[in-house]
């Protein structure tokens, strides 16, 4: 005859927790693996996205400043393999009045601010043939946001006061502000940056993008072209410049793994 | 046996009252993939997003770019070229072939130092395709120059004006509107007659009689040679070639065929569409094109043409042919059928007249217009420091 009322549960035998024991281990010493494999690919993935948008940066400035420039115009101050110091042109506006030295400006774009070592560019006709026109220079030596309406009270957008000579500046003339500034390949806290500097005495490398690699790597090179194609140092000579950068995604702080990107640019105020 | 089955009897009760965590291990087993692979995917994705966002605004940047080379090549100079100082004018939305596209505005600017300069200011924006962002602006400053070619006569001649006999006027200085011309399309063009010919010597005209014009008939400029009948103040004959339209080593030419594009606009690429002169609503009736001819031209039939020719070698016309505008012809101008040519003629070897009804009539209107809407007005931009990126 049979128990009207079930037994108390059965417990595990030893085997049985064993065996649940060392499956459990197996199964948390897999997942701590994958963890930490994920771990280091994201870290990974996270260095090569790093480098990339390093990279990606640094020729998106790099091309951007020396496509607005002009060889002829000697815009191209000093040119070398791992630095270029060039005008940087930072706003643009056509004037509207002169009244003594200051300019009138309208149809203004860009970043009008005023630092040690910014000029404008004016286009000046002379006279009526076109081979002596000019764009020239006048130190900037202040700059309002605003001033008194032009004629027929079109409002001024900005007025820049300048030196040197402001006689033949006609009305529409267009205006470029301009900075000279420094772009290379320089060393910051044992890692190495593209960095801008204003060329004018004092000023010192601020780093825009990277890290890169290091200059023994070639974390920067430009390479500039004559119109035959073949490759120069000289400023006024220069219609192209191939920009070449390398930044490091790190596999071991002793030893990095490196990305390339290479774009090109045409100077487009050559004429 | 019952109570030792589970439900139905289909399970056993011990192992329907195991307590295992082969499902919460499972579970979290499937988290942990899904977050490997959201990781991955989360990475690719951000990538992805990246790189296509460089890409739009790199399209957004070219479309920009091919915006102002377009509004410089499709420029009318009916339009655009009569924008006064500080007007503007709005162009697109314009798709570009591939997708794509712009809006440009144009705007004029004054000069106070040159009225035969003109100074635009062109900003477009550029999208790429689809509906991803991207725009991008530019600018570019371009100057248009008003050059005048002609002529303070119906024509010029560097060697001498044969014709045969007959009375009829073969080339006059009285200034002529163009019958088939509205007046709208002459308001406001200068007036004023003129010598019937300029020649070196007053006996370079064979027959006096048949040249008219005013204050006198003939014009006598001592100094006119061949090395300088195209001398023009504001451009040089090179540099009227170089903004040839079309150019054609040798050419046997009936009659234009002006043609429209695809959007109903006077197709300037086709050669032989050389304007709607007899047309005044066609598209094409303000088309001037320059034509550059570098050896002989001959015009043969019954045709209608106008613009600017200039032909490096001999200019034939066996009539009946009529042109409107300006020719320009390196040796001799052979007129030996009815023409008539309402404009002036520069030429550097002999002006020969064999036919009847033949002649140059000085018109003003058609010289202006030919100067006025041809590729001379057309702006370039400035050959340094013109263009910019706007931000």
């Amino acid at each position: 005859m049979k128990s009207p009322h079930p037994g108390p549960p059965r417990g595990f035998t030893l085997v049985e927790v064993l065996v649940a024991m060392a499956l459990t281990g197996i199964v948390v010493a897999g997942t701590l693996q994958a963890l930490s494999a994920q771990k280091k690919f994201y870290a990974r993935q996270a260095r090569i996205l790093d480098a990339r948008h390093a990279l990606r940066a640094s020729a998106t400035i790099l091309t951007a400043e020396l496509r607005e420039t002009s060889s002829p115009g000697q815009d191209l101050y000093a040119i070398a393999p791992d630095s270029v110091a060039l005008r940087s042109t930072l706003g643009f506006g056509i004037v509207c009045n002169v009244v003594g030295s200051s300019l009138q400006l309208t149809h203004v774009s860009g970043h009008f601010r005023s630092e040690a070592g910014d000029s404008v560019l004016v286009f000046v006709e002379n006279s009526v043939s076109d081979w002596d026109d000019v764009w020239r220079v006048l130190p900037v030596t202040g700059l309002s946001m605003s001033g008194p309406n032009c004629p027929a009270g079109i409002a001024a957008e900005r007025v820049v006061s300048v030196t040197g000579n402001v006689s033949g500046i006609w009305t529409g003339a267009p205006v470029r502000l301009f900075r000279p500034y420094v772009y290379g390949l320089f060393e910051m806290d044992g890692r190495w940056w593209l960095g801008r500097r204003n060329r004018t005495a004092g000023f010192t490398y601020v780093p825009v993008a990277g890290p890169l690699a290091p200059r023994t790597q070639n974390g920067l090179r430009l390479t500039y072209f004559r119109q035959n194609g073949t490759t120069t140092l000289n400023g006024l000579e220069v219609v192209r410049v191939n920009v070449s950068v390398r930044a490091p995604t790190y596999k071991t702080l002793d030893d990095p793994d490196y990305r390339d990107l290479s774009t090109s640019v045409f100077l487009r105020n050559n004429g | 046996m019952a109570d030792r089955r589970g439900i139905r009897g289909l399970t056993p009760a011990r192992l329907r009252d195991r307590g295992g965590f082969a499902l919460a291990l499972a579970v979290f087993a499937l988290v942990l993939l899904a977050a490997v692979v959201a990781g991955g995917y989360f990475s690719a994705s951000q990538e992805f997003q990246i790189g296509r966002g460089m890409r739009s605004l790199a399209s957004g940047f070219y479309a920009s770019e091919a915006g102002i080379r377009e509004v410089v090549n499709t420029w009318d100079p009916l339009v655009a070229g009569n924008l006064q100082p500080s007007e503007s004018l709005l162009v697109g939305p314009v798709t570009l072939e591939g997708g794509g596209g712009y809006t440009a505005k144009v705007m004029r600017f004054g000069s106070n130092t040159d009225s035969m300069k003109r100074y635009f200011y062109i900003e477009t924006s550029g999208r790429p395709p689809g509906r991803t962002l991207g725009e991008r602006r530019q600018a570019a400053v371009a100057r248009a120059r008003y050059p005048r070619l002609c002529c303070d006569a119906a024509a010029k001649v560097a060697t001498s004006v044969e014709s045969g006999g007959g009375s009829a006027t073969i080339l006059d200085g009285f200034n002529t509107t163009p019958t088939s011309w509205p007046a709208s399309a002459c308001a406001g063009m200068p007036a004023g007659n003129a010598p019937g010919v300029i020649v070196v010597r007053a006996d370079s005209v064979e027959r006096p009689n048949r040249v008219k014009g005013d204050p006198v008939n003939i014009a006598v400029d001592s100094a006119l040679t061949a090395a300088n009948v195209f001398d023009f103040t504001d451009i040089s004959y090179a540099e009227l070639v170089a903004l040839a339209d079309h150019t054609f080593s040798s050419l046997n030419f009936g009659n234009s065929v002006p043609s429209l594009d695809a959007n109903g606009r006077c197709d300037r690429t086709k050669p032989l569409n050389w304007g709607a002169p007899d047309s005044p609503g066609h598209p094409c009736f303000n088309y001037f094109p320059i034509i550059h001819v570098s050896g002989d031209l001959h015009l043969n039939g019954s045709g209608r043409a106008q613009g600017i020719l200039v032909v490096g070698g001999d200019l034939l016309i066996t009539g009946p042919f009529d042109f409107y505008g300006i020719l320009l012809v390196g040796d001799d101008l052979k007129i030996s059928g009815p023409t008539q040519v309402y404009g002036g003629a520069m030429v550097v070897g002999d002006a020969v007249f064999t036919g009847v009804n033949s002649t140059v009539r000085l018109s003003r209107c058609a010289v202006r217009r030919a100067e006025r809407l041809s590729n001379l007005t057309r702006p370039r931009i400035l050959s340094r420091r013109g263009w910019v990126e706007l931000f």
